[in-house]
């Protein structure tokens, strides 16, 4: 496993999580609510199988590139819409939603169009 | 008619970040006409809204005291105490 992976990529939200579902293990013998707790394990387990179908998929995509666009001067915020976003570039505000694209309605995640 | 401490403090808040932001973008776009004039716009009023903030309500930084007779940075509430 490439380092990286191992520090950011997706492998590291999979130790996480496992470390999650150990601790619910845990409570589910202690404290006895384990129908709650087995319909969480449900859920990330859900997760689980679609990280591993996508990884799957991602593994037949040919190797790329990776770039950065020169950011134009566009969409830009006033100074206090631009505080209450956390950047006077609307397309910078990019809410992170877990693994899923923000589409928001409007497009892919930071959208230039 | 005078703004308030609250809300002079708010638009010094607002302004700064936009300044900070553009600065961002001007150092790798130097020449970029509309984000010079954005940051200009915005220097201006950062400067009138902390000289009225000053005249008004006493100095930001103690940089800004204006020593005649009293130390004023110790009389007034200072900006982080969150009286503004």
């Amino acid at each position: 496993m490439d380092y990286r992976q191992q520090r950011y990529g997706r492998y590291n939200n999979r130790r996480s999580m496992g470390s999650y579902q150990n601790v619910s293990n845990v409570s589910n013998v202690s404290s006895g609510c384990g129908e709650l707790e087995s319909k969480l394990q449900e859920e990330v387990k859900h997760e689980y199988c679609d990280e591993d179908f996508a990884d799957k998929c991602l593994d037949k995509l040919p190797l790329a590139m990776a770039y950065v666009p020169f950011q134009k001067w566009r969409k830009v915020y006033d100074a206090p819409t631009g505080l209450a976003h956390g950047t006077i570039f609307e397309e910078l505000v990019l809410p992170f939603c877990g693994y899923k694209n923000n589409t928001c309605g409007c497009g892919m995640r930071g959208d230039r169009s | 008619m005078t703004r308030s401490r609250e809300q002079l403090m708010c638009c010094i808040t607002e302004v700064s970040f936009a300044i900070d932001d553009v600065k961002l973008y001007l150092d790798t776009h130097p020449c970029d006409k509309d984000a010079l004039e954005y940051y200009e716009n915005y220097r201006q009023l950062r400067n009138e809204a902390i000289s009225e903030y000053r005249d008004c309500y006493g100095p930001i930084s103690s940089y800004d005291v204006n020593a005649e007779n009293v130390w004023t940075w110790v009389t007034e509430p200072w900006p982080w105490e969150g009286e503004c």
